[in-house]
């Protein structure tokens, strides 16, 4: 019998294949699962709430299920752990806000329904940056989350706490050495996820293997009726993209934009590295120019707070979540005003008010317009890049993991972090992060940006699962059995950067 | 640019599902009376 920090450490395809056996039980799995979080998440922090009770009752269906013979799903039985954007009926959601502290909401998210009847066994929700606005959890109202290969740096964000959490129960994303993934726009529903910027949100798996991606990205994916945007278009074959993963003959465009000046000399070594070892298996490396991406990040800027300061207009102290002031003397213009200085955090607070800004009356079509004007751009330059290449790549960020409070006062900096993943964030295409190595200066993981057409998921998978299969070979062994930041964890962290 | 995938206009026929009890959404509500929302005054007093 497997022990417990066996248990932990398998990939979810493991997992799944150890449950159709009868090898492990769901509930065993799910008690291993939360004997680790219940050891190690005092010093990762990567939970705002574990819901015990809950995952051991749907590991236990599922057991039953699978006991009276009833065909289950691929990740039947499988835990995972929901960033607290999704909305759920059965634990709190706060989207790291003071604003929806303790606030229970009345219906599941597509996603989560989605999760459930696919027998996966959620263990709880995970931290993040409030209302997903940041690269750090920094940003959180309930405090950051740590990186498990190194605890006193950030583990990225904004889904940071979900990426400790997948990346700790070894010893996000792209900092923390793991598989990320952003659908197609429209791939995913965003029904029951808090709303930030809405022609921006794509909610999608975050993983330790490429394949564990593709059978996340599967069960979650599909036509959504309770979301206008949601695409009436089939599911790219993405789990038999990462059973193949063959990159012969495939075209690689490398973004000249997107690597040099601002790139850690790790990161591109790394990058440079995981090219070399694509070519080596058959791909044809070109370069590709695409010139508007200059200007992402600048329309980024102006776009997601603009479209944050709408969405989150609906945070008003009526209706649900906190209200402050109320006492029989004030108006309710008033106590709006209290709840959501008393709620919204400083960066928050930013966003919307250079969205109020770029939004209002005589500014709109000088900051707003003009910002979805480069955005067409951007989105006609990729057009052209992938005229040329099958798929394009990148480093997935300039540096590697940094530390704790060094960027909090920099918003700037903070907003560097993510140059590379905001073009493909506006135009709407798929993406996928896959680590490609640690840096030699620092020893952390570097990942490897991919990018596909709209509704070509799949490329992303035949190029991921390439990579990391490559790289496992060489090494001998899977990157995350190198994380180190657990066993040589220095107790409570204090103030770093206050 | 509206969509990725260049989606526009979309419709769904005219009927009736089920929807959220007025119990259960008035449950999370910071404060209720007699199946409503209840607010602060929202008119200045004279």
């Amino acid at each position: 019998m497997a022990t417990d920090s066996d248990l932990t450490t398998l990939t979810a395809a493991e997992m799944a294949a150890a449950l159709a056996g009868s090898e492990v039980s769901a509930v065993e799995l799910t008690k291993a699962h939360l004997a680790r979080i219940n050891e190690t998440d005092v010093q990762v922090r990567a939970f705002l709430h574990v819901a015990s009770d809950g995952a051991l009752a749907a590991a236990r269906a599922v057991d039953e299920r699978r006991a009276a013979g009833e065909p289950l799903g691929p990740l039947a039985g499988v835990p995972l752990a929901l960033k607290d954007v999704f909305t759920t009926t059965d634990m709190p959601t706060t989207c790291g806000s003071k604003i929806l502290a303790g606030w229970q909401p009345p219906y599941d998210a597509t996603i989560t329904a989605r999760l459930r009847a696919a027998g996966v066994v959620i263990l709880g929700k995970t931290n993040m940056d409030e209302f997903a606005m940041g690269s750090s959890t920094e940003n959180s109202a309930f405090g950051p989350s740590r990186n498990p290969w190194d605890l006193a740096r950030v583990p990225g964000g904004s889904s940071g706490g979900s990426a400790a959490a997948v990346a700790a129960y070894q010893a996000p994303l792209r900092i923390c050495g793991l598989v990320g993934v952003k659908p197609t726009y429209g791939g995913s529903s965003r029904y029951g996820l808090v709303a930030f910027a809405s022609s921006l949100d794509t909610p999608g798996p975050l993983t330790r293997t490429v394949l564990d991606a593709a059978l996340l990205h599967e069960a979650i994916s599909g036509h959504d009726p309770c979301d206008s945007t949601s695409l009436d278009a089939p599911v790219p074959p993405v789990v038999a993209a990462a059973k193949n993963a063959d990159v012969a003959g495939l075209r690689i465009g490398v973004v000249t934009e997107l690597t040099g000046e601002g790139y850690a000399s790790g990161v591109l070594s790394c990058f440079n590295e995981a090219i070399e070892l694509l070519e080596s298996l058959g791909a044809k490396v070109i370069e590709v120019s695409c010139p508007h991406f200059r200007y992402a990040l600048p329309a980024y800027y102006l776009i997601a707070p603009s479209e944050c300061s709408s969405n989150l207009a609906r945070f008003d102290g009526m209706r649900y979540g906190l209200r402050v002031g109320d006492d029989g003397t004030r108006n309710a213009d008033e106590v709006m005003s209290l709840t959501r200085a008393a709620g919204f955090g400083a960066e928050v607070k930013r966003r919307i008010m250079l969205g109020t800004y770029a939004l209002s009356s005589g500014y709109y079509d000088a900051y707003y317009g003009k910002a979805q004007q480069v955005r067409t751009l951007i989105t006609r330059d990729f057009s052209a890049a992938f005229e040329q290449a099958d798929v394009l790549v990148s480093p997935t960020t300039p540096t590697t993991a940094f530390p704790i409070g060094e960027r909090v006062d920099d918003p700037m900096a903070m907003y560097l972090a993510d140059l590379a993943t905001i073009p493909g964030n506006l135009a709407g295409n798929a993406a996928m992060s896959v680590p490609c190595g640690l840096a030699p200066e620092d020893g952390l993981p570097v990942g490897l940006q991919i990018m596909a057409p709209v509704l070509a998921d799949d490329r992303l998978y035949r190029v991921g699962a390439a990579v990391e299969f490559a790289l496992d070979q060489r090494r001998g062994h899977r990157l995350l059995t190198q994380a180190r930041g657990i066993e040589r964890a220095p107790g409570p962290i204090g103030e770093a950067g206050r | 640019m509206t969509h990725a995938a260049d989606l526009s206009n979309v419709f769904r026929e005219d009927v009736v599902t089920p929807c959220l009890s007025a119990d259960v959404v008035l449950s999370q509500a910071p404060a209720a009376e007699d199946r409503r929302f209840k607010v602060p005054r929202i008119l200045a007093e004279d």
